[in-house]
């Protein structure tokens, strides 16, 4: 019997999940793609035990945030690439999302990868503070005060009025 | 917070596409392999050492017993060893989850707990003979002495939130002299406190503590860049490495030597950045002139991954963690730099958050 039976079958259906979830992590498209093979193949390390009564995706997901988490030391290589070009389109200015989204990237970037994985948690996978907690293994109370300080960059650093 | 819900999602949309299931099975495969051959050199060992132990006794049969939970007394006030590590365990996710205490492991084998007054960051001396912890009624960090109980409380205030972000702590030697330093919170601490002088000194914002000298000794501190990194002893130039690195030792006995870990960077492999278990030694006041050793008689599924305090003039204290938790424990070893021979000094606490004496983090 294959050992790994399942598991390209997993990969095939969740790793595009996955790896938006490492990007936003990340900011970076290589160090994302670098993060996600490194937790598939520690869950593929594990495969037989997560295939039979464990829960392959949110092994995968804990790891996700605990390895980026880990990783914090390597930040200044995590720099956004993208600088906003003066227009989109010859002629055309910049839409209002557009701009907002590029200076939320560039915020993203200034976080500290615990702050960064607090946003994503609870505020693109949606997960509540209890949960957060759980899958980055800190208090509610440190989730708490991580969305506050999060949000109050992310505030100072995008454009006025947003994300209030 | 609608609006930064759908910018997230639009942000995410942007991730490339990627098709990882057959590389991750082949580095699984890999892993399994190094471990199996792991295992049948371990079962190799013990079926020659259990066959000659056959010829000498005749065996009793064999008892087997679950290891039970270490059982913990109070830290005594006075009388304690030298600290081989302390550790805290960790909330299991699915588990209810109090305030757990820290826990200190002598070398003699004693372990002891910490009051819930400790609930913040601890540390412990390089020679294990003093610890360095939060103590929220002091509001501050306290310095013990295990084998007095004498305590000495840093001349600075600090709310707990200092240390719910990215903090270190680091201390000298003999623990009366550290730097504090925090990232993320709100306030951003990076102060050298002197507990027996009372003084707090306060330090460039962005240079990362390394190392700290007793009494009026050298302060080192590191700033890294995209790719390379400036080493700064304070009251001379910074230098430059041509690396990215946190991974610096404490300062050497000859009190201008550093040690850091040696890694490659390759922007076409993945991880781009790797530790090429090397240890590179180089002079802190002088740029240049760096020795590069490759470092020896680590087991394979083992990476070095810190450095620590120097045991003599040539040896430093390396902890070496497996590439995935579980397999085998942490463990921390001394490695010669001038020849990279390590040997095993000991293997840390599973599953817990470990702290080890002197180490650089």
């Amino acid at each position: 019997m294959d050992r790994y039976e399942g598991f390209h079958e997993f990969v095939r259906t969740r790793q595009q999940s996955l790896m938006r979830t490492a990007y936003l992590l990340t900011g970076n498209p290589h160090l994302a793609e670098d993060l996600l093979q490194t937790v598939l193949t520690r869950v593929a390390s594990h495969w037989a035990k997560l295939a039979k009564g464990g829960n392959p995706e949110a092994y995968a997901r804990k790891a996700l945030v605990n390895q980026t988490i880990s990783w914090r030391r390597r930040r200044q290589v995590e720099l956004p690439g993208a600088e906003l070009p003066e227009r989109a389109q010859p002629g055309q200015p910049h839409d209002e999302a557009t701009v907002r989204r590029l200076a939320l990237r560039h915020a993203l970037a200034k976080l500290t990868p615990k702050q960064r994985a607090v946003i994503v948690l609870r505020f693109y996978e949606d997960r509540s503070e209890r949960e957060t907690a759980q899958l980055m293994g800190v208090s509610i109370g440190t989730v708490k005060s991580q969305t506050s300080y999060a949000l109050s960059k992310l505030r100072a650093l995008t454009p006025e009025e947003v994300y209030r | 917070m609608n609006t930064l819900r759908e910018d997230l999602h639009a942000l995410a949309e942007q991730a490339p596409a990627v098709d990882l299931a057959a590389r991750a099975v082949r580095g699984a495969r890999r892993r399994r392999a190094t471990r199996l051959a792991v295992v049948a050199a371990a079962v190799t060992c013990l079926i020659a050492f259990g066959g000659a132990m056959l010829l000498q006794v005749r065996a009793e049969p064999r008892i087997v017993l679950t290891p039970p939970e270490t059982k913990a007394l109070p830290l005594p006030a006075r009388g304690v060893g030298p600290v081989e590590q302390a550790y805290r365990t960790q909330c299991r996710l699915d588990g209810p989850c109090g305030v757990l205490p820290w826990r200190i492991v002598t070398r003699a084998g004693e372990t002891y707990e910490l009051g819930e007054e400790a609930n913040g960051p601890l540390e412990v001396t390089a020679d294990g003979r003093r610890i360095a912890y939060y103590s929220s009624s002091h509001q501050g960090i306290v310095v013990r002495d295990l084998a007095s109980g004498k305590t000495w409380k840093a001349p600075l205030k600090q709310p707990k939130e200092d240390f719910a972000v990215e903090y270190a702590l680091r201390l000298s030697p003999n623990g009366l002299r550290f730097i504090v330093s925090g990232w993320g919170g709100r306030r951003q601490p990076n102060k050298l406190v002197d507990v027996e002088r009372g003084t707090v000194t306060d330090l460039k914002r962005g240079w990362w503590p390394v190392s700290v000298s007793d009494g009026s000794g050298p302060v080192v501190l590191a700033k890294p860049y995209d790719m390379t990194s400036q080493v700064w002893v304070l009251g001379h130039d910074p230098i430059i490495i041509r690396d990215h690195t946190y991974y610096y030792s404490a300062l050497a006995p000859d009190g201008r030597t550093l040690a850091r870990l040696g890694q490659t960077l390759d922007r076409d492999r993945r991880p781009m950045v790797q530790g090429d278990r090397s240890i590179v030694t180089f002079d802190t006041l002088r740029a240049g002139g760096e020795t590069r050793t490759p470092i020896s008689g680590l087991p394979e599924e083992l990476n070095p991954a810190r450095l620590g305090g120097w045991l003599n003039a040539t040896e430093v204290t390396v902890l070496a963690v497996p590439e995935s938790p579980g397999v085998i424990a942490q463990t921390v070893y001394a490695v010669d730099v001038r020849t990279g021979e390590s040997r095993e000094l000991y293997a840390l606490h599973k599953v817990a958050l470990n702290v080890v004496p002197g180490l650089v983090r």
